[in-house]
């Protein structure tokens, strides 16, 4: 194989096409600005990798979407939901500070339309953020993920692609990708499999925002706590714990 | 109005209106059309340049051009293409009457002034004009008869004199005026040949000599009769047609006309500063019902080349019934155009749309009930508390609100405490808790409302976490049920 085709094909970069000053996107988290150097790198493809759901995966942007909603500039753009697996709770939204009425939700069966889609927005400059759940049943090809940085670098929009753990191992043109997985209901282990700018740190947790208020105050009131329980399906009564 | 003397009005006579209208949409074919007793009644360009006359048999017509596309003579038509015609000049006119069969009749004089005299007016008429490609004859006239009688003898005496003009209509032979067979006969009988015959007898021995229809005719050429005029005026909506010459059988092949037209549309909205909320594409076929495209758009607009690719994207999705004969758009919802702001300093991105357009391709492209905004509603329960809409018949633009929207949003959320956290992701049903142990995390939170209708409900909702770590939000019923309805995501 030739350098050339290796330049072409996007596989081999040279140090003289490499932008010094990255812009970045701060994610309103400073453990999290820290490990991506700076923050969210502005206008590039990010993935985040993760099984299931309910570990964070979303606490870990709120702030930013919310900084994206409130500014100036973007009060014009959409915030779009590709596919996601749910349906994203308004309410939960306008809390973490979000302008509910930019959120375009988009859900389409086709994974050809649902890419089609990603790149149209991406491209428009109409929308200041992408989330996007594109792997169905196969994962997405390398080539469509590259077509989505290119998208998303022309727009100069952020497209946050959310990718099962599991490719993990597979290279991906993404700017960023960081791999999650739960520690407790404050804390994701972050891994960064690969940042612009610097070599992949160490895995390490984020604090995120809790959901629930803190220990002291449910020991205050006379509510129990840590309770086990297993369900009505068994007709038996729930089985407490001390 | 100005002094009787002077022309005051202006005739526009367009001899090949059909053929030529054909020919534009159709450049490559020659046409001629046939009228009743199938002799050619007008030809386009290039079958002028291989031979074909008018008053030619089509069979003679068809043997000097074997490739000749002949048409019959369709009247109605004709009116449209005059009223899309007025339409166009009516930025330059504001009485355009649409009365004769294949011209317009123009009061010129009230316009001299504001285009910097006569000669300045016709110059910038006859350019727009000539833009249209169809031939016409055009002469001016002290009263509207007589400036019909000329354009539609051949000449063009646009800016001659009242003394001119009146010397050329009196050399006119019995032949170029409209009167019937029987009635030039009747002439040609006592020895009239041209109009300065007629003119030179006095009118009262008119009436006793010959029929009266004649001597009307007279009184409307000399300005003695004056008459009524249809006054044309300009369309509250934007309909063409597109007759196709060959049958499209390809939804491809629909985006050659379509481009024209939408052009036109765009001509149209431009001038008037409106945007279309919806453009009707109706495709007719020969035996089918006629197929309906409606394009409906998010944000009026008013740029041709938005429409063309919203209706691309409709087109690749659509499959022909049957091939199409003929073409019709129609956009009837027109609101006055508004420019966004723009950033002047924004960096340029050759791709930019702004958020109606994107939305008007994303509902294009896609099913329409695939794109949703989210809503807030102010209603306590949880599945309640937002809608999804698909497709509002307002125009909906992001981060702008219908006022009642943004009041609800309000209400909606400031009545509920700041520690009853939601979780991001709501599912879409509740769904009785898998059979795993979890933990529940967090006081109770009681939901008992919804008795005014008949989704009464009373939960207590938990914060709870599974053997996985993930955050859940739980809900107990009276009856000890217990279901998972959200993710903390």
């Amino acid at each position: 194989m030739s350098l050339q085709s290796l330049l072409n094909a996007g596989r081999l970069w040279r140090a003289t096409n490499h932008q010094r000053v990255q812009q970045v996107l701060s994610s309103g988290i400073a453990t999290l600005d820290q490990l991506l150097l700076g923050g969210w790198p502005k206008g590039q493809a990010t993935e985040l990798l993760y099984d299931g759901q309910g570990l964070g995966e979303l606490r870990l942007l709120l702030p930013t979407l919310a900084q994206l909603s409130q500014q100036q500039a973007a009060s014009s753009q959409w915030q779009l939901w590709l596919a996601p697996p749910f349906v994203p709770y308004p309410p939960a939204l306008h809390d973490a500070g979000l302008n509910v009425s930019q959120q375009l939700l988009v859900q389409s069966n086709d994974v050809k339309q649902q890419l089609w889609a990603a790149e149209q927005a991406l491209q428009s400059g109409s929308c200041s953020a992408v989330m996007a759940w594109l792997d169905g049943s196969q994962p997405l090809a390398s080539k469509d993920i590259r077509r989505l940085q290119v998208a998303a670098e022309q727009g100069q929009s952020q497209l946050w692609l959310m990718r099962p753990s599991n490719v993990a191992t597979q290279s991906s043109p993404a700017a960023c990708r960081l791999k999650l997985s739960a520690i407790d209901e404050q804390q994701i282990q972050v891994h960064c499999i690969k940042r612009r700018g610097g070599w992949a740190p160490e895995p390490m947790p984020i604090q995120v925002t809790a959901v629930y208020p803190s220990t002291d105050e449910i020991t205050n009131s006379n509510q129990p706590t840590g309770q086990i329980i297993q369900g009505p399906w068994s007709g038996k009564p729930l089985a407490q714990q001390a | 109005m100005a002094s009787p003397n002077l022309p005051v009005w202006l005739y526009l006579h367009f001899p090949h209106l059909q053929a030529d209208q054909l020919s534009l949409q159709n450049p490559q074919t020659p046409i001629a059309i046939l009228d009743q007793g199938k002799r050619v009644w007008q030809h386009c360009r290039l079958a002028q340049a291989s031979g074909v006359q008018t008053g030619m048999v089509f069979t003679t017509a068809l043997q000097l051009d074997p490739e000749l596309q002949l048409q019959p003579q369709r009247s109605n038509e004709q009116q449209q293409i005059l009223a899309q015609i007025a339409d166009y000049c009516y930025q330059w006119c504001a009485r355009i009457a649409l009365s004769f069969e294949q011209g317009l009749l123009l009061e010129v004089a009230t316009m001299w002034r504001l285009f910097g005299g006569r000669a300045n007016y016709w110059q910038q008429l006859q350019q727009a004009l000539q833009s249209r490609q169809l031939r016409f004859h055009a002469a001016a006239g002290t009263t509207p008869m007589a400036a019909y009688v000329l354009a539609r003898a051949g000449y063009d005496l646009p800016l001659a004199s009242t003394q001119q003009l009146n010397q050329q209509l009196q050399q006119l032979t019995l032949q170029q005026l409209p009167l019937s067979a029987s009635q030039q006969q009747s002439l040609t009988d006592v020895g009239i040949k041209q109009l300065a015959d007629l003119t030179n007898i006095p009118m009262a021995q008119w009436r006793r000599r010959f029929s009266g229809e004649i001597a009307t005719w007279l009184e409307r050429l000399n300005g003695d009769k004056v008459d009524d005029h249809c006054w044309f005026e300009p369309p509250a909506q934007f309909v063409r047609n597109w007759h196709c010459l060959h049958e499209i059988n390809h939804s491809n092949g629909l985006l050659f006309p379509l481009q024209h037209m939408l052009k036109e549309l765009n001509h149209y909205l431009r001038r008037r500063q409106l945007a279309a909320c919806a453009v009707e594409l109706i495709l007719q076929h020969r035996e089918q019902t006629d197929s309906q495209i409606s394009l409906r758009l998010a944000q009026p607009e008013h740029q041709a080349s938005e429409f063309l690719i919203l209706a691309r994207l409709r087109l690749q999705q659509l499959s022909l019934p049957e091939a199409v004969i003929g073409i019709q758009v129609v956009a009837a919802e027109l609101v006055p155009q508004q420019q966004p702001a723009t950033d002047l300093f924004a960096a340029t991105n050759s791709h930019a749309l702004d958020g109606g357009q994107l939305l008007n391709r994303l509902r294009s492209r896609l099913a329409p009930s695939d794109v949703k905004h989210l809503v807030l509603s102010a209603d306590p329960r949880p599945e309640r508390a937002f809608q999804l809409v698909t497709e509002s018949d307002t125009p909906i633009t992001a981060g702008t609100q219908n006022s009642g929207r943004g009041d609800v949003q309000d209400n909606g959320r400031d009545h509920i405490q700041d520690s009853a956290n939601r979780p991001v992701w709501l599912l879409p049903k509740p769904i009785p808790l898998p059979n795993q142990p979890w933990e529940l995390k967090s006081a109770p939170e009681r939901i008992a409302c919804g008795w005014w209708d008949d989704g009464a409900i009373q939960r207590d909702y938990f914060v709870a976490v599974d053997q996985h770590g993930q955050l859940c939000w739980v809900f107990r019923t009276p009856a000890n049920q217990w279901f998972l309805h959200g993710w903390f995501g």
